[in-house]
């Protein structure tokens, strides 16, 4: 896509993104509200459930995004040192994909090590 | 240009109009979800880890500071979603002269500061695991 037709495609994504986005909350939200009292099982059923694991990525992939369209453009608003803004805007964009990976672990039950 | 003009930077002295200040809280949450990001994923893989992990979690809201912050990610997350909302229908033109965004901005901070008061007193003071 070209670089003149970014700011449509961030607007559009971005959109998308929130009104999925807040979908996904208030039936997460609902969920728990509905699940008082909750049990380790019941909870790590529900994740291994495919109609919960796929829209949960989804989700995953939809709000990182999001949040780097509202970063990217918070940045370029107040940081006004070049320099800066760049190394931030890439700090960020490695927080956001390191947390995508991390988060596909999670919720697709990939063993996870801390430590060496 | 002349130098001997009044200068006035006294933040205190602007006023902002509520469409300014509804802007604003909507940047402010969103960066702190942000940075609250690898907070809500760490308490996803705690709780999903281990049955002793999963249990452990319960007693977190035993800590006033974790219900602190459990309320302060709640009501980010409230203003964020129902000033966005606002944004959506400004895009379908609703809400988007000068007068009605007035109005919805409005709407935004009572709608999002009565959740944000009810969910507060929960949180804050009723939540216990006789209720949840």
């Amino acid at each position: 896509m070209s670089q003149s037709s970014r700011g449509l495609k961030d607007w559009a994504i971005q959109r998308v993104s929130a009104v999925y986005g807040a979908a996904y909350v208030i039936l997460f939200f609902a969920y728990l509200a509905f699940h008082p009292h909750l049990h380790y099982q019941v909870w790590t059923g529900f994740f291994h459930v495919f109609w919960v694991q796929v829209p949960s990525l989804i989700f995953l992939v939809l709000i990182l995004w999001h949040a780097w369209i509202g970063m990217w453009t918070v940045l370029t608003d107040y940081v006004k040192i070049p320099v800066l803004r760049i190394i931030l805007q890439v700090i960020f964009l490695l927080a956001l994909l390191a947390y995508f990976f991390w988060g596909v672990q999670i919720i697709w039950n990939i063993h996870l090590a801390w430590a060496f | 240009m002349k130098t001997d003009r009044p200068v006035n930077l006294n933040v205190m002295s602007m006023r902002f109009p509520m469409t300014a200040i509804v802007s604003i809280l909507h940047r402010l949450s969103g960066v702190l979800l942000f940075f609250m990001i690898p907070c809500l994923l760490w308490l996803l893989w705690y709780s999903l880890s281990s049955q002793a992990n999963f249990n452990h979690m319960k007693h977190f809201m035993d800590y006033f500071w974790l219900r602190f912050a459990a309320w302060a990610f709640v009501s980010a997350l409230l203003l964020h979603v129902v000033a966005g909302v606002r944004h959506l229908l400004m895009d379908m033109h609703i809400a988007d002269s000068l007068g009605g965004g007035r109005f919805a901005a409005w709407l935004v901070i009572i709608v999002s500061a009565v959740f944000i008061i009810a969910m507060g007193v929960y949180i804050l003071f009723g939540f216990n695991h006789a209720i949840w």
